[in-house]
């Protein structure tokens, strides 16, 4: 690889003009390096709303901005809260229903378009995010709440919703408010844009190949600066230990989803570097209502009880993974409550397993065996400490989400993501009514009721004891229906060679802004 | 028939060569743990002992409690490795049997027709040898999902092509030779002529044939199952031993490598045997050796 | 030699027909493909609207027929991934399954034919023992345990070799030494048996017996007339490429078909998985109808064995 020297740096900068008019100088002179990330698995299509889960906001996060910039470096961890100016500016509470939005000017999308209010309306329209028949289901859990978007001038836009809402910030600093261009969508559509993206990140669109490969390319006219790569490819590539081998044997500068067994094997080497991070997202158990023996709450309660989760964080996770207090967060901040817990007591779950008249019928699990982090792992400790208990449970590894949903599923596992750090952002948007668990009945209707109610109002709710006091109703609903429990937050590990400076977020997002991305 | 010349008269003496002798011993070993691995193992091949988690084994520093190491779940890796090999020979021996039933009764219906229903299983045949087993073994895991029936059924499908052929030979030969008519003449039934009179007098040969489609069994079990698509935890069988096994490589190499070195010995112990059964009991057989 | 072809032809292509068929019915038998395409909660309407775009609603019969065309337009449905066409999909990812598996033919027939070769002319002394250990060495090695060990080897501990991925020369080496090791021990020991048998034949002896050198007798006789078998041999051994592939390619994170069946598999994207079957179906049978056509070319006397019945054609 070449080193690149400050030299280097300053000869780049002071040719960039030149670069522009000639593209053919270009690959002489940019001395910048390639970055090549491996990835355990590459989203379908690129268009950023499309794809909210781990695999495709990883890629998103270096082609689009969102209007607000949650400041993750911020705190030393990388779970920083606090919230920063990006494409908007500044922004100020007109009401408790209106948020007016100043974004900056002169800041380019890749196709040269200057960006204005036209985009942000074009982003947020109704047919988009949060019409009834919005194109984009999943975005309406984050803006759902709005009732109209309108430009003020070619740069300020007032964001209105039907009710008062105290995170409106929030969700525009979210995985959901990644501004995209609107002339290039207008001409492609939804399926064209998702192939063929333009936003206004770091790096710009050049190529894809389905499981393979993607590649982007600087842009060199990035608001924030200079990209420090000239090139970033994410390669696509399933197999652990393959990922692992290309780390070391240098055709990798980065990869990702390294469970923590293998911490140990990285740090054989002198010139790599195993980069930790407790992830906002926490590892859980569904319990399907609809499923025999599991249809009783009893049953459930009992499943959650017996799990030793500081052992299978011991053992599992080097005693470093997080057992959070219920579905609760200290990064909620006023939000947190204080005195919950994720109680381990299998008496209690033997009494509940009595009660409940429970005789040995065997309880189906179903997992993946790849998808989340040491899950075929944890299932196997699982199933023995049910064992413990006189629970019968018997895994059965199947390839897909649909085999794992499909009837006859009795315990599956999922994740938990803290889009943004309010239960609103977290609880709510899992488990609430949009959520696949309440509209496949796998948390039964009557069970969600009082959960419901209590969610409903705190959408409402503008005063932090009336929200504090119903985020306790919510979480005791839910802990008692028990339609899941959380097991652990996972630390997400990424093999780094040294030379590289960079940080990872407590998110999935890969951060490779010109603020972030180094290489000596 | 191919016409393959054969190198004639080796080792034809009476005496088992010692390489042979030491195939065979191995293998003596293999089939008894694949009769017996629970009473052999120390323990259960899902008892974890998650305070004994990357155990190496006694000769490289670890103790008798664990003779060949742990795995990353603390269990015992020699008791693994025995109901792994139990699955896997089984699994392989399953497979391997029901392929020579089913090319047994393709050959033998070819060769008693004749016409076009022999067209048709020659046919069949065709379209067999056309998709290599592992690529119709995983998209039929893929159509019908994983299950341990279809997986033997997938098993045993490879290899019936060789054998159909073969059979329909031999008894083409055999009919030649004449006795089969003979007896037919005498008013025995198809299927009696055919199951009474004419497979004793093929049966080495078809012995020899199953030997030289074994270890190719064994690979095809344990590729898909190193794949994650045959055996699913918490069973186990070698491939999926070392498909596991393979990530901890550099910190606990005994958790791959070991299952690797059963197969490996296994399937060259059954190829160097079944080369010398055939060298030895019948050297008219074809010579495809393992595909 | 007309006739010849044209029942080798006619011969491929009932073979083909048939393989399209069993597919067919297979994917059928599997169930209803709509159950792994939608989520189980989906409204009628939407499951309706899907089996009239995938032809479900008309008889078994129809959907054969017009599955039958379609295929033979190369038109194979549309992938459930990402909606693109399946013929495009898998297309793209040929030329880095053909790079593998002609490199690993190439490098097989290099070291195989003269490991044969060596081990014939000194056959039963130190040499043929140890070249003939070295071939059954590489063929009963399994090939995913060939290729860990050698990525924990060249990748992992001395780190001198790429394991992962297509981009240079350099990657091709460990992907195409696996996948090549089994078939060049199987090669040495048929060229071996070939050649020692050849040795023994009158004509050779004669030739010897002229005071010919023996090595231009090898070349000029021995290796010729080894060939027959050879061929007929790789026909088979094809097959043997194509499965190890799969296996080589997952290791290795080789963008070929072979990973994007184990891909496709995993996600259960069957348009991708059937294309792929049928795709290998044609090479084999192209394959092994090209090694019959060579064959009746090379030896005159084989067309009337090898035309007769669809028995002798293997």
């Amino acid at each position: 690889m070449t080193r690149v020297s400050r030299r280097t740096v300053v000869r780049a900068a002071v040719a960039a003009p030149a670069v522009v008019l000639t593209p053919h100088a270009f690959a002489q002179t940019d001395r910048r390096p390639v970055l090549t990330v491996a990835v355990a698995d590459l989203p379908s299509v690129l268009e950023p709303a499309l794809e909210l889960n781990n695999v495709g906001t990883r890629v998103t996060y270096s082609l689009f901005d969102t209007v607000i910039r949650r400041d993750f470096l911020g705190a030393p961890d990388g779970g920083g809260a606090a919230l920063k100016p990006h494409l908007a500016v500044s922004w100020q509470r007109e009401s408790p229903r209106a948020l007016v939005v100043r974004f900056r000017q002169g800041v380019k999308f890749h196709n040269g378009d200057d960006l204005t209010a036209d985009d942000v309306l074009f982003t947020f329209r109704e047919g988009r995010m949060w019409g009834a028949n919005a194109q984009i289901p999943g975005a309406r859990a984050f803006f759902g709440v709005l009732e109209g978007v309108d430009a003020i001038d070619r740069h300020t836009v007032r964001f209105r919703t039907r009710a008062p809402d105290v995170l409106m910030e929030q969700r525009l600093a979210s995985w959901c408010s990644w501004i995209v261009n609107k002339r290039q969508y207008e001409a492609l559509g939804m399926e064209g844009f998702g192939t063929n993206p333009v936003g206004t990140g770091p790096y710009r669109f050049v190529s894809m190949r389905a499981n393979d490969h993607m590649t982007f390319d600087a842009f060199d006219q990035y608001w924030m600066g200079r990209p420090t790569a000239r090139r970033v490819i994410f390669r696509e590539i399933p197999e652990l230990s393959a990922r692992i081998a290309g780390l070391v044997s240098g055709e990798f500068d980065l990869i990702t989803n390294v469970p923590p067994d293998q911490l140990q094997v990285l740090g054989a080497y002198a010139d790599i570097e195993a980069r930790s991070v407790v992830l906002a997202n926490s590892h859980l158990l569904t319990f399907d209502a609809t499923g025999p023996q599991t249809s009783d709450k009893r049953i459930r309660r009992a499943l959650a009880l017996s799990i030793d989760r500081k052992k299978l964080v011991d053992t599992l996770w080097l005693g470093r993974a997080v057992i959070p207090p219920s579905h609760n967060y200290p990064e909620y901040g006023p939000m947190f409550l204080e005195n919950r817990s994720n109680p381990f007591d299998p008496e209690r779950a033997r009494a509940l397993l009595r009660e409940a008249g429970y005789a040995g019928q065997t309880i189906t699990y179903r997992t993946m065996p790849n998808y989340y982090t040491g899950a075929l792992d944890a299932v196997q400790i699982i199933i023995e400490m049910w064992k413990a208990v006189g629970i019968d449970a018997r895994l059965q590894v199947v390839e897909s989400f649909a085999q794992m949903q499909a009837r006859g599923q009795q315990v599956g596992n999922t994740s938990n993501s803290t889009r943004f750090p309010d239960p609103l952002g977290a609880l709510w948007i899992s488990w609430g009514p949009n959520s696949s668990f309440q509209r496949n009945g796998w948390f039964a209707a009557e069970d969600a009721r009082p959960f419901n109610e209590a969610g409903l109002a705190l959408e409402r709710a503008i005063d932090l004891p009336e929200r504090r006091a119903l985020f306790a109703r919510m979480l005791d609903a839910w802990e008692d229906a028990c339609p899941g429990t959380i097991l652990y937050q996972p630390f997400e590990t990424y093999g780094v060679k040294r030379r590289i400076g960079w940080r990872p977020y407590s998110f999935f997002f890969m951060d490779l802004r010109p603020d972030n991305l180094r290489f000596s | 028939m191919t016409a393959v010349p054969l190198e004639t008269a080796r080792r034809r003496g009476d005496r088992v060569p010692l390489d042979i002798l030491l195939c065979l011993v191995f293998l003596g070993i293999v089939a008894t743990i694949a009769l017996c691995a629970p009473l052999l193992a120390p323990y259960d091949y899902a008892t974890q002992n998650l305070t004994a988690r990357f155990r190496p084994p006694v000769f490289w520093g670890g103790e008798w409690q664990y003779v060949l190491g742990t795995d990353n779940l603390g269990r015992c890796v020699l008791s693994r490795l025995l109901y792994g090999t139990q699955i896997s020979i089984a699994v392989a021996f399953a497979g391997a049997l029901l392929g020579a039933a089913l090319g047994i009764v393709m050959g033998l219906i070819a060769a008693h027709f004749r016409g076009w229903i022999d067209d048709v299983v020659s046919l069949l045949v065709d379209v067999q040898a056309a998709v290599p087993t592992i690529i119709v073994a995983l998209a039929a895991l893929a159509f019908f999902g994983n299950d341990l029936v279809l997986f033997v059924i997938l098993v045993g499908m490879h290899g019936w092509d060789q054998m159909a052929r073969q059979t329909r030979g031999l008894v083409l030969a055999a009919r030649a030779a004449g006795y089969a008519e003979a007896v037919a003449q005498i008013g025995a039934r198809a299927p009696r002529v055919y199951f009474v009179h004419v497979l004793p007098n093929i049966a080495a040969a078809l012995l020899v044939q199953v030997t030289l489609t074994f270890p190719a069994t064994i690979l095809l079990e344990t590729s898909v199952s190193f794949l994650g698509l045959g055996i699913q935890p918490p069973m186990t069988s070698l491939g999926q031993m070392l498909g596991q096994g393979r990530l901890f490589l550099l910190n606990a190499w005994w958790i791959a490598l070991l299952p690797g070195i059963v197969i490996f010995i296994t399937t060259l112990s059954v190829s160097l045997v079944g080369d010398w059964l055939r060298d030895r009991f019948d050297p008219t057989l074809e010579r495809h050796g393992e595909r | 030699m007309a006739l010849f072809l044209f029942r080798k032809l006619a011969r491929a292509l009932l073979t083909l027909v048939a393989c399209v068929t069993a597919v067919f019915f297979v994917l059928r038998l599997a169930g209803d493909p709509l159950a792994s395409l939608l989520p189980d909660d989906s409204p009628q309407d939407v499951i309706d609207a899907y089996r009239v775009r995938f032809g479900l609603d008309r008889t078994l019969w129809d959907q054969y027929v017009s599955y039958l065309a379609a295929a033979v337009r190369g038109d194979l449905g549309l992938s459930f991934r990402d909606g693109r066409p399946v013929a495009e999909v898998v297309a793209e990812r040929i030329p880095a399954t053909l790079q593998l598996g002609l490199g690993a033919l190439v490098l097989a027939l290099a070291t195989g034919v003269p490991m044969g070769v060596v081990a014939a002319l000194n056959r039963n002394t130190a040499i043929d023992r140890l070249v003939m250990a070295a071939a059954v060495f590489g063929f009963a090695m399994p090939i995913f345990f060939l290729a860990i060990l050698l990525v924990f080897v060249f990748a992992m501990q001395f780190r001198v070799l790429p394991s992962a991925g297509s981009d240079t020369w350099a990657h091709m080496i460990l992907p195409v030494v696996v996948l090549a090791a089994a078939t060049a021990g199987k090669v040495a020991r048929y060229m071996r048996t070939a050649i020692v048998d050849i040795l023994g034949q009158p004509y050779i002896r004669t030739a010897t017996g002229k005071g010919l050198r023996r090595f231009a007798v090898i070349a000029a006789h021995a290796l010729p007339n080894a060939a027959i078998p050879l061929i007929t041999f790789l026909g088979f051994e094809l097959g043997t490429l194509i499965g190890g592939a799969v296996v080589t390619e997952t290791v290795f994170a080789w963008p070929g078909i072979g990973r994007l069946l184990v891909v496709s598999v995993g996600q259960r994207d069957l348009p991708v998985v059937q294309a792929i079957v049928l795709l290998v179906a044609a090479t084999m049978v192209t394959a092994s109808l090209l090694a019959d056509i060579v064959l009746a070319w090379l030896d005159p006397r084989l067309r009337t064995a090898l035309g007769s019945r669809g028995w002798a054609s293997s």
